[in-house]
């Protein structure tokens, strides 16, 4: 077969073509297959899953069973999370009245940002897990912040997601401390 | 659910007509009845509008479009654009516009050869998404009984600038279509002088319309929805932006046409942009894609509106297959001016690659890897920048090229290195605003001189091209120099950020005729001058929509935003606030881009 002029063109075409092939089968698989749209979970009577590797916020790196053993309030918290500047104050409030073991999580955060946040408005947090990509929240099933989980012995036995205040605490959390 | 007989009976006549119109180009008979046809068509399909614009105008909730989008307290002007408020309004009022323009050309267009294939292709995209439209989204269904009152308007939606911006975006694709209609007509006859004349007129009013409607879509997002920006990435602006640059591209690329060089790559772009508009379409109207434009998501709708994509698809690039022989494909000299285009016409397709995989991406890794994910604006930034300077390089060496290169120009380019590290050293500019700045003044210099020699010039090429770097350099501007801080403020209480100080005056409360709002009013402080804002939370009365509305003062160089967020129990409110540079500048400089190509198009009108 000669080469002619408008051969090159031909096969861009039909190279085109398959492409654009591969393009609607695509669509048309996306659109009649179902897909699960998963509702926000509320993940009480689960089991805590956790990531090999954590650090605190200084670059520590942290003993798993500080959070495994016993009862420990975990608190998903941002510099940039307007709503946990709002709980921040009660938060202070029921680490000093209370036996409670508060551990932060440091969520989507830079390390800098957070330790001034902090320092401004005080730490009521025995220490923070830095979760600069948030992947050990998203295996805690977090869904933004602020969330306050209850932890006994590895099992996640309250879980708000929101502000938690006066109410919130007399509501579900107070019948354990 | 039952069908009301006088819409659907004009909608099926107009279906008909369409199918004869096409048959008889196609067969070749009766030709000349076919152009008077069309008009009978365009005439049917005004009155479906009228009728149905009818029905909104006195509240007939029977009808299920009329009850889902409007209701009794809205006010008179919403009842009437609530006719393309949603898919199925919009979509006629689409295809309308798409009879129109066949009517407008059947009336304009001299050469009969290339208005009956115009029409034909037409004829076959109407006929086909008339038939769209009567099976899966028909606005003529009507309830049994009569409703009390319809829903509402989407709150979002009851906006003066959302009134223009959706049909100016689908009538940007409707040109796009026509423009399509007369490659395919060139591919069959020839791209002769005036085909390539029609071609540069309607390409260039397709722009225009596209540009206007992504424009107005970018202010609403900054304006109305308060997002705090002018361009998101949304898959839906991107899928917008698709045919934008394809359409570029091709406007650039009837160049080609001159030398005779790339005829087949200048048909390819031509039928790109009318298929990603088709795609655009799609994704937007099948919900495909989640994203706050994102219509009711109807599963039957989007299969047929991907069958019509692939129908469409098929049929060009069997046509262009079959004819590609006859269209040239060599390749233009080396540091001509149609090289140029070439150069402009990859970096543009680039970004477009770009762009397509960014929106596009996410789908495909849920199909392969069954994981969501969301691709964020780094990706596009990071990546378009550099091109969108190698372009601005392309088109302002283009004024040059064909002077002599010697000494002088190594010496201009070492000054030039030298005051950049000077005001970078000095002044902290970025090298990309330096940039913006230079390429701004080496075109303003060039045009100056122009002007001066008294030369003839192509004003709307140079003021085009300026505003393109104007614009650039806004939008880097805005990039550079912008700040936001969030706040809790009590009412009376002031706070300083930056050079500006911000107090809360108070909260009040406001009753609208279909909305209740709590409007927080500010004053900002900034160099002795004193501004009052008001930012505002809306609910609506029916269904209970919450919006908000952003307080926005907008001066020459920089806006104040002020976003009202949650109050707290202590009486404080939680707000966004926001420094925006170079808002102003960047809608000046898009404004003047589109009226630099509608200048093009009126004088090329004239000739």
């Amino acid at each position: 077969m000669e080469w002619y002029v408008g051969m090159s063109s031909r096969f861009a075409i039909v190279g085109f073509s398959f492409f654009l092939l591969f393009l609607v089968s695509s669509f048309y698989f996306f659109l009649t297959t179902d897909r699960e749209v998963a509702a926000i979970q509320n993940q009480e009577g689960k089991k805590l899953e956790l990531i090999d590797d954590l650090y605190d916020l200084d670059g520590k790196k942290i003993d798993i069973n500080t959070i495994t053993e016993g009862k420990v309030l975990l608190n998903v918290w941002a510099s940039w999370c307007i709503t946990c500047l709002v709980e921040h104050p009660f938060l202070k409030e029921i680490t000093q009245d209370k036996d409670v073991r508060l551990i932060g999580i440091s969520y989507k955060d830079l390390p800098e940002n957070a330790e001034r946040y902090l320092e401004k408005n005080g730490n009521p947090y025995v220490f923070s897990i830095s979760d600069f990509n948030g992947s050990f929240s998203l295996k805690l099933g977090v869904t933004g912040a602020p969330e306050t989980f209850l932890i006994i012995d590895g099992e996640i036995v309250k879980h708000r997601i929101g502000e938690v205040n006066l109410e919130v605490w007399n509501e579900k959390f107070k019948d354990y401390f | 659910m039952q069908f009301d007989f006088f819409g659907n009976a004009l909608l099926a006549l107009s279906t008909l007509l369409y199918g004869v119109v096409f048959s008889s180009v196609v067969l070749n008979k009766n030709r000349s009845a076919s152009v008077k046809l069309m008009h009978a068509t365009t005439g049917i399909l005004a009155i479906c509008i009228i009728y149905l614009s009818y029905q909104f105008l006195t509240d007939n909730f029977q009808f299920l479009y009329v009850f889902e989008n409007s209701n009794t307290l809205l006010p008179v002007f919403y009842k009437f654009s609530a006719l393309w408020s949603a898919h199925e309004g919009s979509f006629l009022l689409m295809i309308f516009m798409l009879a129109l323009c066949g009517s407008i050309n059947s009336v304009i267009i001299k050469n009969d050869r290339d208005l009956q294939f115009s029409n034909a292709v037409l004829s076959f995209i109407a006929f086909f998404y008339l038939v769209f439209l009567s099976l899966t989204s028909n606005p003529f269904q009507v309830f049994p009984y009569l409703p009390a009152n319809g829903v509402d308007l989407n709150p979002l939606l009851q906006d003066p600038l959302l009134i223009i911006h959706p049909p100016m975006l689908f009538f940007g694709y409707v040109f796009y279509a026509v423009v399509f209609s007369f490659v395919i007509s060139g591919i069959f006859n020839k791209f002769n002088e005036g085909l390539i004349q029609i071609l540069k007129v309607w390409s260039g009013i397709a722009w225009a319309t596209l540009s206007v409607g992504i424009l107005l879509g970018s202010m609403w997002a900054y304006y109305e929805l308060g997002w705090g920006g002018y361009w998101f990435w949304d898959p839906v602006e991107n899928v917008a932006l698709l045919p934008w640059l394809a359409g570029t591209a091709f406007t650039h690329s009837l160049i080609f046409h001159k030398n005779k060089v790339l005829m087949s790559w200048m048909v390819f772009l031509g039928i790109l942009a009318f298929l990603l508009s088709v795609m655009g379409s799609f994704i937007v109207r099948s919900g495909i894609i989640n994203s706050v434009h994102a219509f009711a998501s109807d599963p039957s709708r989007g299969v047929f509106l991907l069958s019509l994509f692939g129908l469409f698809s098929l049929a060009s690039f069997a046509i262009f297959f079959w004819k590609s022989e006859k269209l040239s494909s060599a390749w233009p000299k080396i540091n001509s001016k149609s090289y140029l285009i070439l150069l402009n016409n990859i970096i543009l397709m680039t970004i477009l690659v770009v762009v397509f995989i960014g929106t596009l991406y996410p789908i495909f890794n849920e199909i392969w890897y069954g994981q969501k994910i969301s691709i964020g604006p780094n990706y596009y930034s990071d990546l378009i920048t550099p091109l969108v300077f190698l372009l601005i390089l392309v088109f302002t060496y283009e004024q040059f090229f064909k002077q002599k290169f010697n000494y002088k120009y190594f010496l201009i380019i070492i000054l030039l290195f030298a005051a950049y590290l000077v005001l970078h050293l000095f002044y902290e500019i970025s090298f990309g605003l330096f940039a913006g700045y230079l390429f701004l003044g080496i075109l303003l210099m060039r045009l100056g001189f122009f002007v001066y020699a008294k030369k003839p010039i192509a004003a709307h090429k140079i003021a085009g091209h300026l505003s393109v770097v104007a614009l650039t350099t806004a939008i880097l501007f805005n990039y550079e120099y912008s700040q936001k801080v969030d706040l809790v403020l009590k009412p009376n209480d002031s706070i300083q950020f930056m050079d500006t100080e911000i107090e809360f005056l108070g909260i009040e409360i406001v009753a609208d005729q279909n909305f209740d709002s709590v409007v927080g009013n500010f004053q900002i402080t900034s160099n002795d001058n004193v501004y009052q804002l008001a930012s505002e939370k809306r609910v609506y009365k029916i269904g209970g929509v919450i919006t908000s509305e952003t307080g926005i003062k907008s001066l020459i160089n920089r806006d104040f935003l002020i976003v009202l967020g949650d109050r707290f129990n202590d009486g404080s409110w939680s707000l966004r606030y926001s420094i925006k540079y170079g808002i102003m500048l960047i809608w000046l400089s898009s404004i003047s881009l589109i009226l630099s190509m509608l200048y093009g198009v009126v004088r090329r009108y004239e000739q």
